[in-house]
């Protein structure tokens, strides 16, 4: 189903040398550190800016949710969230909880004493992955790497059905009616008499929805039907 | 009845009278409320009057007959305000005063005025045995109190005294006597043997009751300052057990907090690794990295050292402790369960001096945690005995504790000291690991093994002071 929020999301192009270069960055992929100690906060950002992430670090889950409802224009780009799990106010499973009903963002928890119980709790509610502190270097680009890369599947998907919803928004009713019932099996000759349209007309009509549709033969116009739920 | 003087009698009980009261107040020199200095002065009372009377023919008339009879009345009327005392229920002065008052017109009125020797001798008799009988019901009354069941004996005294006053009041009554004190009859030699015992077994009852109480009294003292001491050490043995509880709380939190400074320190020096490996980083980027790394690594030391100080237990107390006297006072502190088990404790002490520096108060905690256990051990035993040796070897004090209980088995030799092992039903099982580390923390050694005769044999080496 199409996600609501993800199309209120604003982007941004660079314009400064500086926004340039952030936004290579977030290309490639913009991490939010979330964790109580500032210590561990700097250190982390250090080790994924070298490697030319983005990052973003906050003191408190809720900074980070504030910053969210703001929603200012981004850079284009995967984003995950990494945060500690045991915090003052609102802990890691609270976050992924709250996220979870608005983004599709990966959230990732990490913790320096969880036990078992704890770490299959976060799997079962859906956490990408749990880093146990002090986090390995490797452990941490790995982890990162998958979920960005989830996160831009996400965000393709994302794009591919907003591209659709767009061009089906583009049909006039009588286009959008002809479609259905090419794409469930009707011969040109059987629309016309049922609609009492001309033959040509029909054909005029369908030639012009698949050209709005972007699509060349009548297998991949029923894929989309069934897709976009016409 | 000739062979019988009765004033030489009369002089006796007289006697008996005086002298007894002193002793009694001699004697309760502990217990000496208003009650017993009523009581005493009361049978002082009896003693002038009988020893006046004594003398009557030899002393002026209104000495032997009124005076006499005056001490004779205020001596009833002072044991029995005595006695109300001890009940709670005393009379006001104004009151023993009216009935003294009464007394004495109506009897220096028969005597003086109406010359009646009968009507005197009759109220003084009726009078007389009405106050021995109220007597004797308040002392029956007193005897219902807790600890006071001596005064039965007094009670029972006064009432045969009573009786027998009866008795002369009923002789002279019906005619059978003349009407007067000093005749040879039986029911005068019977009112004044009754008399006699009245006096010894009045004034040994009252003495039995105020020995009970004090009796009592010293039972429940030491009880409470068993309890107290006991408590004390109770309670810093909770303290102690408090600490190693949260000590594990905290344990589980420090490994929280090392892991945050831990966390920072790998991220930024591997984030120097991959920049070197790469080529990527600037020296400034480096320094910025190892700053960190440095800061981290001081933060880490501090969360271990705070946690530090909260494992070491309260500083020793260093004093001089004798041992000696330790393991008797600390035994004494058990007296009273190890009477009711029946279970001895046997001091055998071969050396003078056996002083160690340390804290007598942690040190005594162990022997308690030990006579404890031994004393359970013994629970099913035939014969309960604790043998409590301390000897000196060099520069060593040995103190060994053994019981005669069944021993330890195989796998609880193993296990003991070890915390939260306990054979006990109800023990938690901390009792001998936190001796142990009082002991250690005396620079001594705790050894748990089974001894010889059977039994478990704990042997306690620590340094012994310097005179």
């Amino acid at each position: 189903m199409i996600n609501p929020s993800f199309l209120v999301k604003r982007l941004k192009s660079p314009v400064t040398v500086l926004e340039q270069e952030l936004a290579a960055r977030c290309a490639q992929g913009r991490v939010i550190l979330i964790d109580d100690d500032r210590e561990v906060l700097s250190g982390l950002s250090a080790l994924l800016r070298l490697k030319g992430y983005a990052c973003e670090a906050y003191t408190s889950a809720l900074e980070y949710l504030d910053v969210l409802s703001l929603n200012q224009p981004q850079f284009l780009g995967p984003c995950c969230v990494i945060c500690d799990v045991k915090m003052p106010s609102i802990d890691g499973l609270e976050l992924h909880q709250r996220l979870i009903n608005s983004e599709d963002v990966p959230v990732m928890l990490m913790s320096g004493q969880s036990g078992a119980y704890e770490v299959v709790e976060a799997f079962r509610v859906g956490v990408m992955d749990f880093l146990i502190k002090p986090i390995e270097a490797e452990r941490l680009f790995t982890a990162v790497n998958k979920a960005l890369s989830i996160h831009l599947e996400y965000q393709n998907q994302h794009a591919k059905q907003h591209d659709l919803l767009t061009r089906i928004n583009s049909l006039s009713e009588r286009e959008r009616e002809i479609i259905h019932r090419v794409a469930s099996g009707e011969l040109n000759r059987e629309i016309a008499e049922s609609l009492g349209i001309g033959l040509r007309t029909i054909k005029l009509y369908r030639h012009r929805a698949m050209e709005k549709l972007g699509v060349d033969k009548l297998v991949d116009l029923v894929r989309l039907v069934d897709q976009g739920d016409l | 009845m000739a062979f019988l003087d009765i004033r030489t009698v009369y002089y006796v009980l007289g006697m008996l009278y005086v002298v007894m009261p002193i002793v009694t107040w001699m004697a309760m020199a502990r217990d000496r409320s208003r009650p017993v200095h009523l009581w005493c002065l009361g049978g002082l009372g009896y003693g002038l009057s009988l020893t006046l009377i004594a003398m009557r023919g030899s002393i002026p008339d209104w000495v032997s007959f009124a005076v006499a009879n005056a001490f004779l009345n205020l001596g009833s009327l002072l044991r029995i305000q005595a006695i109300r005392i001890d009940l709670n229920i005393p009379w006001r002065s104004s009151n023993i005063a009216r009935i003294f008052l009464l007394f004495m017109v109506v009897f220096e009125f028969n005597r003086s005025i109406l010359h009646s020797d009968v009507l005197r001798l009759q109220w003084a008799f009726s009078t007389f045995f009405i106050l021995l009988f109220c007597l004797a019901h308040l002392a029956w009354r007193l005897s219902h109190f807790p600890h006071s069941q001596s005064a039965r004996w007094i009670a029972v005294v006064y009432l045969l005294f009573g009786l027998a006053i009866v008795y002369r009041f009923v002789d002279v009554a019906l005619g059978r006597v003349a009407p007067g004190l000093l005749v040879n009859n039986v029911s005068e030699v019977l009112s004044l043997v009754f008399g006699i015992i009245s006096s010894i077994f009045g004034h040994f009852g009252y003495m039995g009751i105020s020995l009970d109480r004090s009796i009592y009294d010293k039972i429940e003292s030491a009880a409470t300052l068993a309890r107290q001491q006991e408590n004390q050490l109770l309670s810093r043995q909770i303290a102690q057990l408090d600490r190693q509880r949260a000590l594990g709380v905290m344990s589980a939190s420090l490994g929280h907090e090392l892991n945050q400074p831990l966390s920072a320190i790998l991220a930024n020096a591997q984030a120097v690794e991959y920049g070197l490996q790469n080529g990527v980083l600037s020296n400034d980027q480096i320094k910025d990295c190892i700053q960190p790394i440095i800061k981290n690594t001081r933060r880490a030391k501090q969360i271990i050292e705070k946690n530090h100080d909260f494992i070491q237990p309260n500083a020793l107390q260093k004093s001089p402790v004798d041992m000696i006297k330790l393991v008797r006072d600390t035994a004494k502190l058990l007296i009273q369960e190890a009477n009711q088990q029946q279970i001895n404790f046997h001091f055998v002490i071969s050396a003078d001096c056996t002083k160690v520096e340390g804290d007598e108060l942690q040190l005594s905690q162990v022997l308690l945690n030990l006579y404890r256990n031994a004393m359970e051990a013994m629970r099913h035993a035939e014969e309960k005995s604790i043998v409590v040796q301390l000897s000196r070897n060099a520069d060593q004090v040995h103190l060994r504790i053994v019981d005669t209980g069944p021993g330890l088995t195989e796998q609880a030799l193993q296990n003991v000291g070890s915390p939260f092992f306990t054979t006990k039903a109800e023990g938690l099982g901390l009792g001998l690991a936190i001796s142990q580390n009082i002991i250690e923390q005396h620079h001594g050694q705790l050894m748990i093994g089974n001894a010889d005769a059977g039994g478990v044999s704990v042997d306690i080496y620590l340094p012994v002071l310097a005179a």
